[in-house]
């Protein structure tokens, strides 16, 4: 039973659609641990509102994260709120037809229930003033037609403030709307080659992280974050054969490295014909690593 | 103590360039006032000879000083220059005369080198680090047996901590004394090898050892001291311009370097390369001998932006090593024709001159430790 990854919309300034998967099931967040998959608990604990240092669900999860265990099969998306006028954009022009008759067969269901409640509420105020006796059936009340005029025209259509639109698609299209999420999760994801670093890395029994904090890309651990102290600093791929590294950030990595007892790790696909390039979220491309230490520190 | 001393007088000019010191004037005698006016227009502080150097290679130039004096005297005056085969002071001569000296005297010298001295402080805190896991790991051993009550702990706790200290202060006590054998065995091993190429004939240690300079010291040098015998215009063009003469990249990195190491150099401070600490320069007070160095400098350029991850790494190293990161942002203020032309010019006050410096110190601040 894959977990389920809820997406945040949000609408940056340039009108890009950016995602942050977050997961509310502690039942998921206890499955995905056990796949090495961390990520980062963000919610306020209600008992404790005024500290941050320990923290309740939603976890957040990497993009890399949220891409690996969709494209491994162990998730599925789901649009949980945020401004998603541009998801629906595309949603609305495939689909009009279903949305149509879906919109449709929800009007007709409402008529149908508020005529059944006015009926009712009609025979009891009949019966009320003693018009007629209790317990009769509906029918018995005769068919007048100006009556059941007057019932049709005050019947009210809802305009609902909120939509559950998505959800409906989402329930129809499982296997759309998820690709759809991930092509939009992939588009927002700047480097194509971290997202290899972390496949390979994660492959190898890695736990990896983000890596702020020691001026990485990722910081990787050899198994669970609460039993080991993260071995690795691993920097954002370089591709080796056109992009240069600067002397002065090799000495600052591998020295902030070697204090925090850590090695700084370099990555890249190694580079193959273009052919590879073309679908690269199928192909697993050969990534190949150097680390750097600082030596003679006592 | 008597070591400061020393070093005060050693290294008392903070510039190559030194004071006109005049004479005493005495004002009631006429004859003083003679001499003193004498040696006031007479008085220069020019270089008698300028400091030779050699400029090599091609693509990376190197620029290395190899008079022995002139080596000495650059590094006593204004810590310039980097000794090729030792970690900044070039005292890689000393050193393995000291070492051959050791050899053939059998005594014990007690003019150590800084190298020897770290290397020295490296082992033991090697040595104290194994005494310490074994410790750890006989408390550890304590514990789970769980025979230990918690006053008990505290005390063995007490008498281990005792001991390795005990032990840190012999280990102090006594290196000078008592060396590791197979560590002399090795060593004698590696001596061997270098004695081939570091003996000359008549048995003297060849001195292998030049003083490089870093492009900025150079232009400092003979821009704003005129110490060297080259022309700092033509080191440029050297450098990193083409035959076309284009504004490059590299050109414009090495004119917002400089005017950074002017900028410093001239507020007095001593300004060294920053590499160990990922920084480009590293501010002394007065120089390496005296005192630790308190700022690291990253020269930018106005307009950059780096990302987050880079400040926080930069600024991460220099708070380690206990520093301040200032990031030194430089400004063109002149086309770049017009400085190419003023470089070709060799008016290099004015190419200096359009360019302005802002500074900002970058700090990690830690709320629950930054509350005095």
């Amino acid at each position: 039973m894959p977990v389920t990854i809820n997406l945040i919309c949000g609408a940056e300034e340039d009108g890009q659609t950016t995602l942050s998967p977050l997961i509310f099931n502690i039942d998921d967040i206890k499955k995905l641990r056990e796949l090495g998959i961390c990520g980062i608990l963000s919610g306020t604990l209600s008992s404790a509102a005024q500290q941050n240092i320990f923290l309740s669900v939603p976890l957040k999860l990497m993009i890399e994260e949220a891409i690996w265990l969709h494209l491994n099969g162990l998730a599925k998306f789901k649009v949980l709120k945020g401004d998603t006028t541009q998801l629906i954009e595309g949603i609305l022009d495939r689909n009009a037809y279903d949305i149509h008759n879906l919109t449709k067969e929800r009007l007709k269901i409402s008529f149908e229930l508020q005529r059944e409640y006015k009926r009712e509420q009609h025979r009891l105020k009949l019966e009320r003033l003693g018009i007629i006796p209790p317990e009769t059936s509906n029918e018995t009340t005769g068919d007048n037609s100006p009556n059941e005029k007057l019932l049709e025209a005050s019947l009210f259509i809802e305009t609902p403030t909120t939509s559950n639109l998505l959800n409906n698609i989402h329930l129809n299209y499982e296997n759309g709307i998820n690709d759809y999420l991930l092509h939009i999760l992939i588009s927002q994801y700047g480097n194509w080659d971290n997202y290899l670093l972390f496949q390979v890395l994660k492959d190898r029994g890695y736990v990896l992280a983000p890596g702020g904090r020691f001026g990485g890309k990722f910081i990787a651990y050899p198994g669970d974050p609460l039993r080991y102290h993260s071995h690795m600093v691993v920097r954002d791929a370089l591709h080796y054969k056109d992009q240069s590294l600067d002397l002065l950030e090799l000495a600052a990595n591998a020295r902030l490295g070697t204090a925090v007892k850590k090695i700084w790790v370099i990555g890249a696909p190694v580079p193959k014909n273009d052919e590879m390039e073309s679908n690269k979220t199928q192909s697993k491309k050969d990534v190949s690593f150097y680390s750097v230490e600082w030596a003679g520190f006592g | 103590m008597s070591k400061r001393v020393n070093n005060a007088v050693r290294y008392k000019y903070p510039l190559p360039v030194h004071p006109i010191e005049l004479p005493q004037l005495i004002i009631h005698n006429p004859v003083s006032w003679a001499y003193w006016s004498y040696c006031y227009l007479t008085g220069c502080n020019a270089l008698q000879r300028k400091i030779h150097v050699d400029i090599i290679g091609e693509k990376i130039v190197h620029i290395e000083v190899r008079n022995q004096d002139d080596m000495k005297y650059l590094w006593e005056n204004g810590f310039f220059g980097t000794g090729q085969l030792s970690r900044s002071e070039p005292t890689w001569y000393n050193h393995m005369k000291s070492k051959f000296q050791n050899e053939n005297n059998e005594s014990i010298n007690k003019n150590i080198s800084l190298e020897q001295v770290t290397k020295l402080r490296r082992q033991q805190r090697i040595e104290f680090k194994k005494q310490r896991e074994v410790v750890e790991a006989k408390l550890l051993e304590l514990r789970k047996k769980g025979e230990l009550t918690p006053e008990e702990e505290a005390r063995i706790l007490e008498q281990e901590r005792g001991k390795l200290r005990k032990f840190k202060d012999d280990q102090v006590a006594l290196h000078l004394v008592k060396e590791d054998p197979t560590e002399n065995v090795r060593e004698k091993g590696r001596l061997l090898i270098q004695e081939a190429e570091v003996i000359g004939e008549n048995g003297e240690i060849i001195q292998m050892e030049t003083l490089e300079l870093m492009p900025v010291e150079t232009i400092f040098l003979s821009f704003a001291l005129d110490v060297l015998d080259i022309t700092p215009s033509k080191f440029i063009i050297k450098c990193c311009m083409n035959d076309s003469f284009d504004y490059t990249d590299e050109l414009h990195k090495l004119l917002i370097q400089y005017t950074a190491y002017h900028h410093y150099r001239s507020h007095g401070w001593c300004v060294r390369s920053g590499i160990k600490f990922g920084s480009d320069y590293i501010l002394y007070k007065r120089g390496p001998p005296f005192q630790h160095a308190d700022f690291c400098i990253m020269v930018l350029n106005s307009n950059c932006s780096n990302p987050y991850t880079w400040y926080s790494t930069i600024a991460r190293v220099c708070g380690g090593a206990n520093k301040s990161l200032v990031l030194c942002y430089v400004e063109r203020t002149n086309s770049k024709e017009q400085i190419i032309k003023w470089v070709k010019e060799d008016n290099l006050s004015k190419v200096f001159n359009s360019f302005s410096v802002g500074e900002i110190i970058f700090k990690r601040w830690v709320p629950g430790k930054n509350r005095d």
